[in-house]
């Protein structure tokens, strides 16, 4: 007879060739017949079914009371450990898993406890000086001794962890192979052993001997590779880990060494963080730039004590957000470095690094840095997508698409790669290929507002502009989506000549809170100065503008060429021959000759054809 | 899991037994099934009248109709049931309530203590029977 055997369900099925019965945990004795339709029923939602093979009835009953002693083990110890469950149930815990670990058995508690709390380093919300303090105070030996050692082992577990997880996608086949390897490693129990050999090269050599070794894991494709590339990356993740306290030295547990530490909750460090993080900004939004960035230094300060190299990089790279939001593009970059530098393993600060580049306008090194992201975590789509964006900022049409058919190709569920490749397509004026990709894409993500935008703005760009009114959300605008669909309500208005309701949109467009934004209602309300032959305001407008580019040198050459202003539409003209766009070159090729160089030989265009042109720029943004 | 009505009655449907066992039957594969065998949430009674109504009697008690709604065979395939079909998913606010038996075992009477904790943070009730 075969068996199926779950702790987590407290069931086992008995498998006859002609017949199936089960029981239960609590009543082993007890057969009930059942169908082979039942069993998906009973096993639903656990992981842990295990199958015996020519097994007997008192066999599978041994293996569901280890299995359920297992499971039950795992929730009383996160319950022990969790700060915010009430002391009277930790206590509670505390004394039935002393009871538990004192099982014997080949699998014992303790060890598959150990197996799998070694693996990750416990959350914020884990509080193990108090779990040992209830436990001592439930006379529960076992469960101090070993919320103690899992304690002290934490920046341990933490490096092999890191390691672990730094290794890049590519080292595996797919996705699920990294899982694989990740479950084997942590079920055989070696990312307890790893911790445990804490810094004693000979124990931890002797590991890697064994990893090496294990029959279970050679089965893995590459599996020599992938051991010894995390292997590497410990060396690295110790080495970057330097400004970390340095853990107690292993192998002598002392009183001393075995003492709780003091720890401060992790909510009330998340708090702190928050607040600060917030204080941050303000002073960015307020323009206090070294304020901020002082404020930024205490915070890292704060967070050396208190949190991990990971955890001090994310808090960056979200302060690197924020400046960007605030229109603050060098401290951007500088919270982004200071990410790079905590953690290196992660590809998530390379990318705020490169966007960083982006926002300075430096994309020639902001396109480097993507390239390397790439090299490096060649699995990152964000990456991917942010070098094909740089491309097109670049002028690399042609490559950009390229680039993004690659990205797609790999990640055919990737929507920012969709819209950033009709994106392109609309920037080089293949208007029906550009509806085509992004009605494609609405089709596939219904609800994804930066497609529906980029689908109205291209039928806008198509004169369609009935049909891109029907794509508009609400006039009220709130979150981001709203305030570009406010702009392509506007640059409706302009384009069917109603100037008066344009200008009211563009005008509210100028209280929008995301500082990109309220630079494109800038431009376009410039637009419609220009249209409206105010070109003081068009010419005030654009040169208020610091992130819009382009466009806005492009409408301060138009304005201060009609105001007869030679100096400023000299220098505007300068400017836009940063630009690689090629209707920004259409643009400055008839305006430099109308205001700048005056070739005797140039055929004018119209001042419509300028609108239309300015108009482009404005909604292939 | 007691679901909140008001959570679903927008976007649940019932349909007249199994769907999976209708389909074997009937062998309509995945088109729409023939009409008279679904209906709104708000029109369920409606369903359950055409399915059940020769199961009600003079004597019949309404601590009755749950047995005769759900009636439990040997195996999955016999259940007999009027299935609800929700459309989209279920936040935890849609929860109503959660329902679990008496725990014996004191590991488990601790897990259910500290379950019942989470669930009263996000408002829900555990009940046991």
């Amino acid at each position: 007879m075969d068996a199926l055997i779950s702790g987590q369900a407290e069931v086992a099925v008995l498998i006859e060739p002609d017949s199936m019965r089960r029981f239960h945990v609590d009543d082993p004795e007890t057969l009930v017949p059942c169908a082979r339709s039942d069993v998906p029923y009973l096993f639903a939602n656990v992981d842990d079914v295990v199958r015996l093979s020519a097994t007997t009835h008192d066999a599978a009953r041994r293996e569901l009371e280890r299995l359920w002693q297992q499971d039950r083990g795992m929730h009383l110890l996160l319950i022990l450990l969790d700060r915010e469950e009430e002391q009277d149930t930790r206590r509670e815990a505390a004394e039935c898993l002393e009871d538990l670990l004192g099982i014997e058995a080949v699998e014992a508690v303790e060890t598959f406890l150990g197996d799998r709390l070694y693996a990750r380093p416990l959350p914020a919300q884990g509080d193990p000086a108090a779990a040992c303090r209830l436990a001592r105070a439930a006379n529960a030996g076992r469960v101090v001794r070993f919320v103690e050692d899992l304690d002290s082992n934490q920046p341990y577990v933490l490096d092999r962890r890191t390691a672990w997880d730094s290794l890049p996608q590519g080292l595996f086949a797919c996705a699920a192979d990294k899982r694989a390897f990740d479950d084997l490693l942590i079920a055989r129990g070696y990312f307890r052993r790893a911790a445990l050999a804490g810094e004693d090269r000979s124990r931890v050599d002797a590991v890697w001997v064994e990893l090496l070794a294990d029959r279970a894991l050679a089965r893995l494709p590459d599996h020599r590779r992938v051991l010894l590339a995390w292997k590497e990356n410990l060396v690295l993740v110790r080495a970057t880990q330097r400004r970390e306290v340095q853990p107690e030295p292993s192998g002598d547990p002392s009183a001393e060494s075995r003492r709780p530490k003091k720890v401060r909750p992790g909510h009330e460090i998340l708090d702190r963080i928050e607040r600060q993080k917030k204080a941050i900004e303000a002073l960015l939004t307020r323009g206090k730039r070294s304020q901020a960035l002082r404020f930024a230094a205490q915070l890292v300060k704060y967070q050396e004590k208190n949190s991990t190299p990971e955890q001090i990089a994310k808090t960056l790279c979200d302060l690197a957000r924020r400046a960007a939001q605030c229109g603050c593009p060098e401290e951007q970059l500088s919270f982004a470095s200071q990410a790079v530098e905590w953690a290196p393993f992660d590809p998530q600060t390379h990318n705020h690094y490169a966007e960083a580049l982006v926002s300075l306008g430096r994309s020639e090194e902001a396109l480097r840095a993507y390239d390397e992201t790439m090299e490096r975590f060649p699995d990152n789509v964000v990456a991917r997508n942010g070098r094909a964006e740089v491309l097109k900022a670049l002028g690399r049409s042609e490559e950009a698409l390229r680039a993004y058919d690659e990205t797609m190709e790999r990640f055919p569920d990737n929507v920012v790669a969709r819209t950033g490749r009709a994106e392109v397509l609309k920037e080089l004026g293949r208007f029906d290929e550009a509806l085509l990709a992004y009605r494609d894409t609405t089709a596939t993500f219904p609800h994804n507002r930066v497609a529906r935008n980029g689908l109205a703005s291209t039928l806008v760009l198509m004169s369609r502009h009935e049909e891109a009114r029907a794509m508009l959300g609400t006039p009220e605008p709130v979150c981001l989506a709203d305030w570009i669909d406010l702009h392509v309500r506007g640059m409706i208005f302009l384009k069917e000549g109603n100037l008066e309701e344009a200008v009211a949109i563009f005008q509210k467009g100028l209280d929008c809170p995301f500082p990109r934004q309220r630079a494109y209602f800038r431009t376009a309300l410039a637009i419609a100065k220009l249209r409206a032959k105010e070109y003081e305001a068009a010419a005030r407008l654009a040169s208020e503008d610091r992130l819009a580019g382009t466009l806005s040198a492009v409408i301060r050459l138009h304005a201060y060429g009609e105001l007869h202003d030679e100096e400023k539409a000299a220098a505007a003209y300068a400017d836009t021959l940063k630009s690689r766009n090629p209707t920004a070159a259409r643009l400055r090729e008839e305006l430099g000759a109308r205001y700048v160089l005056r070739p005797p030989d140039h055929v004018w265009q119209s001042d419509d054809w300028v609108f239309e042109q300015e108009c482009f720029l404005a909604l292939a943004a | 899991m007691v679901l909140s009505e008001r959570a679903i009655e927008d976007r649940a449907s019932v349909f007249e037994e199994n769907s999976l066992v209708f389909v074997q039957r009937t062998a309509t594969g995945v088109t729409p099934p023939p009409t008279g065998y679904r209906a709104t949430w708000k029109d369920r009674h409606r369903l359950a009248v055409a399915k059940l109504a020769s199961r009600i009697e003079l004597g019949t008690r309404p601590d009755d109709f749950p047995a005769i709604l759900l009636w439990v065979g040997p195996t999955r395939e016999d259940d007999k049931f009027i299935e609800v079909h929700i459309c989209g998913a279920i936040h935890q606010r849609a929860i109503e309530r959660v329902v679990g038996p008496v725990e014996r075992k004191r590991e488990n009477q601790i897990i259910q203590k500290s379950l019942r904790r989470e669930l009263a943070k996000i408002g829900i009730p555990l009940e046991t029977l």
